[in-house]
């Protein structure tokens, strides 16, 4: 049964259909909650919120973009809530780390493990946006398309973001693995 | 040979290239490409070791039981949204420990209950309300209760002794309970205790003498040397 099918039944009345739609996509959204928030418990906290607003504001769904992406959308709403509330700003803008020669290229000497290690330290420094891009592209295969619908951008926009998100990762490898 | 001029378009669709997100004949164009361009190949492997990177440390799977109670709990609240109303007397408007308010109702009745009867209790052999009418029935009682152990000896008394005896113990009476209250004083000057009296052995009028003789100068003389 398709997402839209499931939405309908849901709003006759179907609870079992909702559960059926949690089932489906608690883990991504909790992959992705994860990854911004990285606290398991603010994690879990967070994904049932953004399971109850989406049950509390199914009426309103037009079925403009898929179920998938308007749950994202919530997702990323409720990490910036969360941001906000703790007021966790972080991160280190990459702006202000020197970027390193592009044509000194030293990857081959990284193993594949430090290499995972140096890019979730990178990714941990981008700006919100860029990194929300780069996740929902990279660990949940969103199209830019709807990372630009999940993030209220243009589909170009959300494309370049996710260029700009990866050159910065790529400098700060570099700029890290010399120094 | 490098294909110049074409490059800037190509990485501009590097990221939907590595994404599988390109029509058939796009994706055929950037291939053709990167077969030509050194340049644009390494960054485009470079590109595609950052993104396998980054997807194989995605976090580890919680397991089963974790998504079960996730679901579990989601679906709970959505049925609690869904639940109707509760009627007026079993809303928790005023439930410590989660009673009910009929639970509730009982047991405040109770305790109110039990507050008024102990209030009552502890306060009704003191109250003047019980003082009424034509007796003191307290100090009456009182009276009765020692009446008994009152006797004999008081059978030696004149008749002026005796009545003496009876104004000065009405006056101690009157004052203990009444606090001076000339009404009430009259009232107990109303009593025939040469009955009572009658009744005490030697020992009880002893009692009473002595009691008496903390009291008034001229009562003590008198009552003391009639018994002795």
């Amino acid at each position: 049964m398709t997402d839209d099918q499931l939405i309908h039944r849901i709003r006759d009345g179907d609870l079992g259909a909702f559960e059926q739609l949690v089932l489906r996509y608690q883990k991504p959204i909790y992959a992705f909650v994860l990854r911004m928030l990285k606290n398991p418990m603010d994690a879990e906290d967070t994904v049932q919120k953004v399971f109850l607003l989406a049950y509390q504001n199914l009426k309103g769904f037009r079925f403009e973009s898929s179920f998938k992406t308007w749950l994202f959308r919530i997702s990323i709403n409720q990490c910036h809530n969360h941001f906000r509330q703790q007021k966790k700003r972080e991160f280190t803008p990459l702006e202000e780390i020197p970027i390193a020669d592009p044509k000194n290229n030293q990857e081959d000497e990284f193993s594949r493990k430090e290499l995972r290690g140096q890019v979730q330290k990178a990714i941990e420094r981008l700006p919100p946006k860029q990194k929300m891009v780069l996740l929902l592209r990279v660990d949940q295969d969103l199209s830019f398309e709807e990372i630009g619908k999940a993030l209220d951008m243009r589909a170009n926009s959300a494309k370049v973001n996710f260029h700009y998100a990866l050159e910065k990762v790529k400098d700060w490898i570099k700029t890290h693995h010399e120094t | 040979m490098k294909p110049k001029g074409t490059c800037a378009e190509i990485r501009k669709q590097l990221a939907d290239y590595a994404g599988r997100l390109l029509t058939g004949t796009e994706a055929e164009e950037v291939r053709d490409h990167l077969s030509r361009c050194p340049d644009c190949l390494g960054l485009h492997e470079e590109n595609s070791r950052i993104v396998s990177a980054l997807r194989q440390d995605s976090p580890p799977d919680p397991g089963p039981a974790f998504w079960n109670r996730m679901t579990g709990e989601i679906m709970a609240e959505v049925r609690h949204l869904e639940s109707p109303p509760q009627p007026w007397y079993r809303r928790p408007w005023f439930t410590p420990w989660n009673w009910p308010v009929y639970a509730w109702s009982p047991a405040l009745a109770l305790l109110v209950l039990t507050a008024g009867l102990y209030y009552y209790g502890s306060f009704s052999d003191s109250k003047p309300v019980l003082l009424v009418k034509n007796g003191i029935p307290a100090a009456e009682s009182r009276l009765e209760d020692i009446g008994d152990s009152l006797a004999d000896p008081f059978m030696t008394l004149s008749s002026q002794e005796s009545a003496r005896l009876q104004k000065t113990m009405g006056r101690r009476l009157a004052s203990e309970i009444y606090a001076r209250n000339d009404e009430a004083e009259e009232a107990v000057l109303e009593w025939d205790l040469s009955n009572r009296m009658e009744m005490l052995s030697n020992k009880d009028l002893n009692k009473v003498a002595d009691k008496l003789q903390t009291g008034t100068p001229a009562g003590t003389k008198e009552v003391t040397g009639n018994v002795s």
